[in-house]
């Protein structure tokens, strides 16, 4: 069975789709790693159009409260395994924008983070590198941040609810998760 | 039961949340859209996703680490942000920049213009369908980060201009790769126009989409190539000269019909309007020996005097200006950010789409450039 | 209409002194004394139609400044003209206490969110511009309107530790009773924060 599984985060770490929300600036450097130049398809990455078919979500960038929320239902709609990229140096402790009354200052409170890329912004070959680290950690089975987020659900959710004041919860009244 | 008795049980007309996690939408952006069927009969826009404080930020840091700072304010075309703002605190305080700062900033600011008009072109491209631009135009956008990094040392953000200048003059043999680039450029831009030309599907889904006069244009606060494309030469660069391009001969470019095609043309024949202009650049940078900067303050903490003053320039979402207050101190008084996508997206964009069909709301969205960062600041 | 013709019409028929601190720029002050709210408001409404009707096609932008230590928020209405070409800023004063105003949306467009952000950011109630009461760029907010100047984000910060965290090392979750790793200060980035 374990063999198995390993055959499997190895096929995985070879189909990763990211979803496409742009939820910063780090995104300006995320086209020309798609294009021509760099070329991440070459890895079998692609970006895809809805959390449900997604693997990874790149948080590129600052994370405003108002776009976390909308992280967090997007997050929470993909299907495991999945994966958070944290893009940039805003996510890790607000970046230059410490004192701003409208950016959450870490992201790691609110979701499992699996893999930190630093700068402002990070170069294209920066991306190139974190897909590649990303497969790695995936192939090796190291990138296990969804598991984490299940076992410590109370922990994210408490912090969640601090956050916003309120319980997040998807229309239907289901709560979230 | 039919297909169609089925789609009747719909309680129309609907609201239809688009965005923010839209692959149509451009940037961090939403849309409350109220459809009927397919037809649009109300939008709204979400704003909000991309709110940083800039203004709030902005009073709290000394006037140096702001330079450091506001190039996020527009993220596809961070130099004009630069530009205005320097130029700005230039002019309360009444310094005067040597001659070969202006044309290096103005070189910054048209190869910007390049660079955001291809990835305009680019995810034009992806909006109808024709893929080759947009992995052309963004692989051709990475020659001109190249440049970037070579003169100012970051490819995005490059914070290369200050109060009085420039950081560092023009490193050996930069213009002639400039020279080169441009020349490369030229010739992309002809591969470009056959892609574009000869395309059935372009045509058919540019021509005549959301047209708009130009009393409407102004009535909505429509500015930049926007303006540009119903047909009046309205340009800042020529109505109130920043930088050098007083010096610079050009003619602005207009298109006459105002839809689509036409804003989308406009933006293309700019590239090769800039590329001229950047030719003029280099001939005058060659001549000219002046200091790169001139800095009339000491140290990093410096003191503006009080006054107030606008600055607006010619981006390529359209006009694009900072209003700064000072108090005679170490920090900014006030710092207003007069974005373009703010009248763009709140007041043009919810009554243009009015009756339009929901396919086309992204390449409406598209074709009048909508960047939500400078919106929410 | 050329700048002198402009700056002689303003002041024949409302009596304004219209100054220009720099080229293609004019600046004119509706008066703070000597008349009543409505009259003044009046004023500012019949100036903006007439610079529209005189060329200036396009509003700019309406922004507002907060001098909180003349107990006053100056309101600024930037107008250009495409055809003179400058661009004209209309200033008006309001009171910092009890910031009641009234639209401009009926003559232009624009106004409708320049209004609505300055309502978020200010507290400046825009009385006849429905849209403006809305929630603009912030959710959930729960403080004064963030760029008055007594308006201090540090502090908001401290009362908003999840937010917060990360600049200071406050008073969030105990990291280690949750079975992950316990951030040190350096890691948080101390005191100043980190802006690198």
């Amino acid at each position: 069975m374990v063999e198995w599984l390993k055959l499997v985060d190895k096929a995985r770490s070879r189909s990763i789709w990211m979803l496409m929300y742009c939820t910063g600036c780090g995104a300006m450097e995320l086209p020309p790693a798609m294009t021509s130049r760099f070329d991440m398809e070459r890895f079998g990455i692609m970006p895809m159009a809805t959390p449900r078919q997604a693997d990874v979500i790149l948080v590129t960038g600052y994370v405003t409260k108002k776009t976390l929320k909308r992280i967090i239902y997007a997050y929470e709609q993909m299907p495991a395994p999945k994966w958070v990229v944290s893009h940039g140096s805003c996510p890790i402790n607000g970046g230059v924008y410490w004192d701003s009354h409208a950016t959450v200052n870490r992201l790691d409170l609110f979701l499992p983070v699996d893999l930190y890329v630093a700068g402002c912004m990070p170069r294209a070959e920066a991306n190139m590198k974190m897909f590649t680290e990303l497969m790695d950690m995936i192939a090796k089975g190291e990138a296990r941040g969804w598991e984490e987020y299940v076992k410590n659900r109370d922990y994210y959710k408490e912090n969640q609810r601090k956050l916003f004041g309120y319980d997040l919860v998807f229309t239907d009244g289901r709560s979230a998760l | 039961m039919p297909i169609r008795e089925l789609v009747v049980t719909y309680d129309f007309p609907t609201d239809l949340h688009l965005g923010p996690q839209h692959p149509g939408i451009h940037g961090n952006f939403a849309y409350i859209l109220k459809v009927d069927g397919e037809k649009i009969i109300e939008a709204k826009i979400v704003p909000g996703y991309l709110h940083r404080a800039f203004e709030k930020l902005m009073e709290r840091r000394t006037w140096i680490n702001n330079i450091a700072l506001i190039p996020r304010v527009c993220v596809p075309e961070p130099d004009v942000n630069e530009y205005a703002f320097n130029a700005a605190i230039e002019r309360i305080a009444g310094w005067e920049i040597p001659p070969r700062a202006k044309y290096i900033r103005t070189v910054v600011l048209e190869m910007a213009r390049i660079s955001a008009y291809l990835m305009y072109l680019a995810s034009m491209g992806g909006g109808v369908g024709v893929y080759p631009l947009t992995q052309w135009a963004f692989g051709d956008r990475d020659y001109i980060l190249d440049l970037f990094e070579a003169l100012t040392g970051a490819r995005v953000y490059h914070i290369y201009m200050i109060a009085g200048g420039v950081r560092r003059d023009i490193p050996e043999g930069w213009l002639d790769k400039l020279e080169e680039t441009l020349k490369y450029l030229e010739g992309r831009l002809k591969e470009y126009d056959k892609l574009v030309m000869n395309s059935a599907v372009v045509q058919r889904r540019l021509v005549g989409l959301a047209p708009i006069t130009p009393e409407y244009a102004m009535e909505h606060g429509v500015t930049g190539p926007n303006l540009r494309a119903t047909g009046v030469p309205y340009d800042l660069r020529k109505l109130d000269p920043y930088a050098a391009y007083d010096e610079l001969d050009f003619e602005v470019v207009t298109e006459k019909d105002g839809d689509a095609w036409a804003r989308f043309m406009v933006r293309r024949r700019e590239i090769d309007q800039s590329i001229d202009l950047l030719r003029q650049l280099i001939d005058k940078l060659r001549k000219d020996d002046t200091p790169h900067i001139h800095q009339p303050y000491s140290g990093l903490a410096f003191k503006v005097p009080q006054g107030e003053a606008y600055v607006h320039i010619e981006s390529t979402k359209g006009e694009f200006g900072y209003y700064v207050w000072s108090d005679g101190g170490f920090n900014p008084y006030r710092v207003f950010v007069r974005g373009p996508t703010t009248s763009h997206a709140g007041v043009l964009m919810e009554d243009i789409v009015v009756g339009q069909e929901l396919a086309d709301f992204s390449l409406i969205d598209g074709s009048f450039d909508i960047c939500p960062p400078d919106l929410d600041k | 209409m050329r700048v002198e013709e402009v700056i002689k019409a303003i002041q024949d028929k409302f009596g304004l002194e219209v100054e220009s601190p720099y080229p293609r720029r004019l600046r004119v002050r509706i008066p703070a004394e000597g008349k009543s709210e409505e009259e003044r408001r009046q004023m500012l409404r019949d100036l903006l139609q007439y610079a529209k009707e005189i060329g200036f096609q396009h509003m700019s932008f309406i922004t507002c400044v907060d001098f909180i230590k003349d107990g006053r928020f100056e309101l600024n209405y930037g107008l250009w003209s495409y055809t003179i070409p400058t661009m004209l800023v209309v200033k008006y004063d309001l009171d910092r206490e009890n910031p009641k105003h009234i639209t401009v949306v009926d003559i232009w467009k624009p106004a409708k969110t320049w209004e609505q952000e300055v309502h978020e950011m200010f507290g400046v109630e825009f009385d006849g511009n429905p849209r403006s009461f809305e929630p603009y760029v912030l959710e959930d907010w729960d403080s004064i309107p963030p760029l008055r100047k007594d308006f201090d984000p540090v502090q908001y910060l401290k009362e908003h530790p999840m937010q917060g965290a990360g600049y200071d090392p406050l008073p969030y979750v105990n990291l280690v009773e949750k079975n992950l790793e316990q951030p040190t200060v350096e890691e948080t980035g101390g005191d100043e924060g980190a802006d690198s």
